[in-house]
């Protein structure tokens, strides 16, 4: 039975996430047991990286890469940089659903890049009988800031489930999964109108919490089953990360809630984050890589 | 009040925001250790499934079936160990918690809680 972590990244012109997977590689392969990785990536991400980085030691924590086509698509998605910066750039990470065909693993944990591993605690997963992990919450690491938009898709909608990290192994039903996802993909406009939530810009997070609901049998069921994590944890694009020390401390700045431009300073230490400030991760990557080595 | 006491009032709110950040780190990251992968479940250790299996290990139960976190019926074919492996993550996790919540109820400045 092989297993093994995966990882897409696309760059596009302003955030570097060949870099940042790197990043997230070092960390698996320092803190987790099963640490094999794999990178679904394009030919102009592979290519960045291997002119900032030696392509020996990109092999030596990434063992796989795939290359596919990088589609020239009209998705758009806002980065923020704390609240005072917000561009709008283009998302190419939305071939999550092409997961279950390109996986060479049998049991495969897909975490996106800036879901960064600080921890073993997802090592549990493959000890796991569930076919499928995926879990349904996340906290902000600011406990009073709370975000609706995070419980469900919208007010009158299903609830919210987080691809930023999902377990599946190799099954018919995991296939059938990823197949409506793609599905979901294809026919967007149509099931972001059913599902309430009318947004032109295709997102994962909606596409697998739809599909969990269809392959539910159109209800609230236990298709899919938690990680062995009770929850994911996050820090949103208005927040800042400072540094990264001793491999995996992370001092970020933390945006009060109601009180824009005024923060709280946080220190994050062996724990899997996803850090939402796309320009902040890029600018401590390096770092990353270079204690992680 | 004065422009001094105001200031630090504000410093004060300000040092007692970081430390509710800190200590809730330390409990999420407690409750994360907590959950334990066996026998293909998932169980949230805490006080009642330490007490419910240490009750049936002095009947002298050798194998039960519980709940998972799931609620999926799972086979415990050797309780000891089951036990034995609970109780040694769960003082690992709650003593490591404790550790740390006391070094941070020691600092008194922002600086220091973050350091």
């Amino acid at each position: 039975m092989t297993r093994g972590n995966l990882i897409f990244s696309h760059n596009n012109r302003s955030i570097d996430y060949g870099k940042i997977a790197l990043a997230n590689a070092c960390l698996i392969k320092k803190y987790m047991t099963n640490n094999h990785v794999t990178l679904i990536t394009d030919t102009g991400t592979v290519e960045w990286l291997y002119k900032t980085y030696d392509e020996d030691f990109v092999k030596s924590k990434i063992e796989n890469i795939i290359v596919t086509k990088r589609r020239n698509i009209n998705n758009t998605k806002r980065y923020y940089d704390t609240s005072y910066s917000k561009t709008v750039e283009k998302f190419y990470n939305i071939n999550r659903f092409e997961a279950f065909n390109l996986s060479p693993y049998d049991e495969t944990l897909l975490i996106d890049a800036d879901y960064l591993i600080g921890n073993n605690n997802l090592d549990q997963c493959w000890e796991l009988e569930y076919d499928l992990q995926i879990n349904n919450e996340s906290r902000d690491i600011m406990p009073s800031r709370i975000d609706k938009q995070f419980e469900k898709l919208d007010d009158r909608s299903i609830d919210f489930y987080w691809a930023t990290a999902v377990f599946f192994r190799k099954t018919k039903e995991n296939e059938l999964f990823f197949d409506t996802i793609k599905h979901i993909y294809r026919n967007w406009n149509y099931y972001s109108m059913l599902y309430d939530f009318i947004s032109p810009n295709f997102r994962n997070d909606h596409a697998f919490s739809i599909a969990v609901h269809i392959m539910n049998g159109m209800n609230r069921n236990n298709f899919v089953k938690p990680l062995p994590v009770p929850f994911l944890q996050h820090s949103i694009g208005a927040d800042d990360v400072l540094e990264c020390t001793n491999g995996n401390q992370f001092k970020i700045l933390i945006e009060k809630p109601n009180q824009r431009g005024n923060y709280v300073i946080c220190k994050i230490e062996d724990t899997n984050i996803h850090i939402m400030n796309k320009f902040a991760l890029n600018r401590i990557a390096g770092s990353i890589i270079e204690q992680n080595k | 009040m004065t422009d001094l006491r105001l200031e630090k009032a504000l410093e004060f709110a300000n040092y007692r925001s970081t430390l509710a950040v800190q200590q809730k780190q330390l409990k999420d990251k407690c409750e994360a250790r907590l959950n334990y992968a066996f026998n293909g479940g998932l169980f949230k250790i805490n006080e009642t499934l330490i007490s419910f299996i240490g009750n049936f290990l002095q009947q002298d139960k050798k194998a039960i079936v519980i709940l998972d976190a799931n609620e999926t019926p799972i086979d415990i074919e050797d309780l000891q160990k089951f036990y034995e492996d609970i109780t040694t993550r769960w003082f690992e996790a709650v003593n490591d918690y404790h550790r740390q919540y006391q070094e941070l109820s020691t600092k008194r400045k922002v600086s220091k809680i973050v350091e």
